[in-house]
């Protein structure tokens, strides 16, 4: 039901933010801009080109983009982690995963289209650079987001206001699908004997989880306390490297999987059969996914992105993987005095 | 007294991967003891049509396959048992005789069952003895009783239905493939009343019910071990607004009141593939591992037992 009502709040944000856009124009953006930004549209594209902002596309520049395109589609393939309960799931993974991308990225296209219609690339551009450069000309006191740049399109603060709630929204129920991913997560570990038994207890009334879910909850607060009253979140600013890494892993798993775990993938579905020549596709796709995962965890952490890198903030995002390993390692060492937790996924022979 | 292991799996429905590597665990997982809980037997026959003298023909999953030397049947046919179903060799007349005469069918279906389990009772016999391990091998309430006299004759293999066995010098067990009724009127579904006298004649013979397993196929009812999707009138899955499966308690009413009264140390369940997971009734720990046969997983349970404790778990998943 919440994500029902998140969905509906969601919507109607994005209409207003759409149709306000639409409704005011280059010309009407343009004139509020001056009249109330304190600065001057076309000065400051003049001054931002003059200053050595690029007027025209540049590959290099959009290639590194990439790395927030791919934050923005982040979570696409989380209905994985509830494939077990899919009906058909087979086809309707098929289905649900390539849709939800495209659904997504054409509403990405309908919005930023129509904010480049309005605002335009050169003005969101121009005070991109004279921010980022902490030019003098630069006068507004926040950063040059397009909601932000929204509010001289606005007619009115409830208009505004509508639109910025719908954009909220979307980041609360992203939020919720990570709480989701994180409480399967650590009922899973804790189900596979990785983490302490006790985090896998279930409700005997609503088949909840809740043990996982107060422990979920509890670090979350704690989380969104460190990163509202202290800067040590920060160390998690290498997060997109850390899952390209993770994407990384995946991907050569995906590459060697047809002979790694023969068995397996020729009792496979058709679809994760198929072949190119001689080649499975599901390698093809796994390299092609390698490739990605490595230019974009580059991107990730370019001087375009991150200016010097922080030896401590590499240390920590590296460190995590790290710690993963030495806490399977110390549960394995645990469980040695009853059951080897090695046999718990261990290969059997049908032989 | 040493700890026990015991390793238990069920409802591995005619899989022969799945028998095989249950056979393995023998090796890999050293146990002292092998529990196979009931739904042992293959729902399907898959013909292998001869359309010549020189191609075959099959269906599976969907998917037709061609087959144009002996190998490439074999191959098939393998491909077939490691997932649960028989094969028949046959030509399309023959096929199409058999699918018409349910009498014929039902014949075929019982001989194919019963020449899998006895195979599979001589390859225990053959890997496992000498090994000192001890293997139980119960029918569930999809398997006919055409296979029972087939595990009984096994020198090696035990045949616990309906009997309290020992395990080792401690522990003692009863076993009960019988469940509750259900919408296909298996072979061995029967009413709560019955399933519970049944229960409640075995557990009058335990000596001490301190150190006792319960392996009884159906889990106890509303439990995290018995939730299945809802069904609707014509057996489909009810799906929910939303797009999730609605779920209901399939499990026993009696053998929930059996483990409640009795409180044996340990319940090992099957029957619903979905409901991998534990439940503890009063002191009883009650587990099912769940099934993934048609993926050739064999899903099953390890287990440490003392005295009368379980001194450490672990689901597996080979």
């Amino acid at each position: 039901m919440s994500v029902k009502v998140f969905f509906v709040l969601i919507v109607i944000g994005f209409v207003t933010y759409i149709l306000t856009l639409l409704y005011i124009g280059p010309a009407g953006f343009k004139a509020n801009f001056n009249a109330q930004s304190g600065m001057n549209y076309d000065e400051a594209i003049s001054i931002a080109t003059a200053g050595g902002y690029p007027t025209t596309m540049l590959w290099s520049a959009t290639l590194l983009g990439l790395a927030f395109t791919f934050i923005n589609y982040l979570g696409f393939n989380s209905s994985i982690y509830m494939s077990g309960e899919i009906k058909k799931v087979d086809r309707a993974q098929l289905i649900a995963i390539p849709a939800s991308v495209i659904v997504f990225g054409v509403i990405m296209w309908i919005i930023y289209a129509t904010t480049y219609y309005t605002i335009s690339p050169e003005l969101i551009g121009s005070l991109a650079f004279l921010y980022g450069t902490g030019d003098p000309a630069y006068k507004l006191a926040y950063p040059p987001f397009f909601q932000n740049l929204f509010m001289f399109a606005a007619p009115s603060p409830l208009v505004y206001g509508l639109a910025i709630f719908g954009f909220a929204m979307m980041t609360l129920s992203s939020s919720m699908t990570y709480l989701f991913v994180c409480v399967r997560l650590l009922f899973a570990w804790s189900f596979d004997r990785v983490a302490p038994t006790g985090l896998s207890k279930v409700d005997a009334r609503y088949g909840s989880p809740y043990v996982a879910l107060i422990v979920v909850s509890i670090v979350t607060i704690i989380m969104a306390g460190l990163w509202l009253y202290t800067p040590w979140l920060s160390l998690f600013a290498y997060a997109v490297f850390g899952w390209m890494i993770m994407q990384a892993i995946g991907a050569i798993s995906g590459m060697i999987f047809p002979w790694r775990r023969k068995d397996i993938f020729e009792a496979s579905p058709k679809i994760v059969k198929m072949k190119v020549g001689p080649v499975p596709l599901i390698t093809i796709l796994g390299f092609i996914t390698l490739l990605l995962s490595i230019w974009i965890g580059y991107a990730s952490i370019s001087p375009a992105m991150v200016g010097t890198i922080s030896p401590t903030t590499m240390e920590f995002t590296i460190g995590l993987f790290i710690l993963g390993i030495i806490l399977y390692y110390i549960s394995s060492l645990y469980h040695r005095r009853g059951i080897p937790l090695e046999l718990s996924f261990k290969q059997l022979p049908p032989e | 007294m040493a700890r026990t292991r015991v390793f238990y799996s069920t409802d591995i429905h005619g899989s022969e991967d799945c028998f095989r590597k249950f056979l393995a665990t023998g090796r890999e997982y050293k146990p002292n003891v092998m529990i196979l809980g009931g739904d042992i037997t293959g729902k399907m026959i898959i013909p292998i049509i001869a359309e010549s003298q020189t191609e075959w023909t099959s269906t599976l999953l969907g998917e037709r396959l061609t087959m144009r030397s002996e190998a490439e049947v074999q191959a098939v046919e393998k491909r077939i048992r490691a997932i649960g179903y028989y094969t028949h060799r046959a030509s399309r007349e023959e096929a199409e005789q058999i699918q018409s005469d349910k009498q014929k069918l039902d014949a075929l279906f019982s001989k194919l069952m019963c020449d899998s389990v006895s195979s599979w009772v001589r390859l225990a016999e053959e890997r496992l003895k000498g090994s000192g391990i001890g293997c139980y091998i119960s029918p569930g309430n999809d398997d006919t009783f055409a296979i029972d006299p087939i595990i009984q004759s096994s020198d090696y293999v035990i045949y616990p239905e309906g009997k309290v066995v020992a395990i080792d010098d401690q522990h003692e067990m009863i076993s009960c493939g019988y469940s509750n009724m259900t919408p296909w009127n298996c072979p061995r579904d029967i009413s709560e009343e019955a399933l519970g006298e049944k229960i409640a004649a075995m557990a009058d013979k335990v000596r001490n019910m301190e150190m006792c397993i319960f392996n009884l196929h159906c889990p106890p009812h509303n439990t995290t071990l018995d939730q299945a999707p809802k069904l609707d009138k014509d057996l489909r899955p009810s799906v929910q607004p939303g797009g999730g499966f609605e779920m209901a308690a399939a499990g026993s009413v009696a053998v929930k009141d059996a483990i409640r009264k009795r409180q044996p140390m340990l319940g090992l369940h099957g029957h619903i593939h979905e409901s991998r997971g534990t439940f503890k009734i009063g002191r009883t720990l009650c587990l099912n591992p769940g099934s993934e046969y048609a993926e050739r997983i064999l899903r099953g349970v390890l287990l440490d037992i003392d005295g009368n404790r379980v001194r450490d778990f672990m689901f597996t998943s080979g």
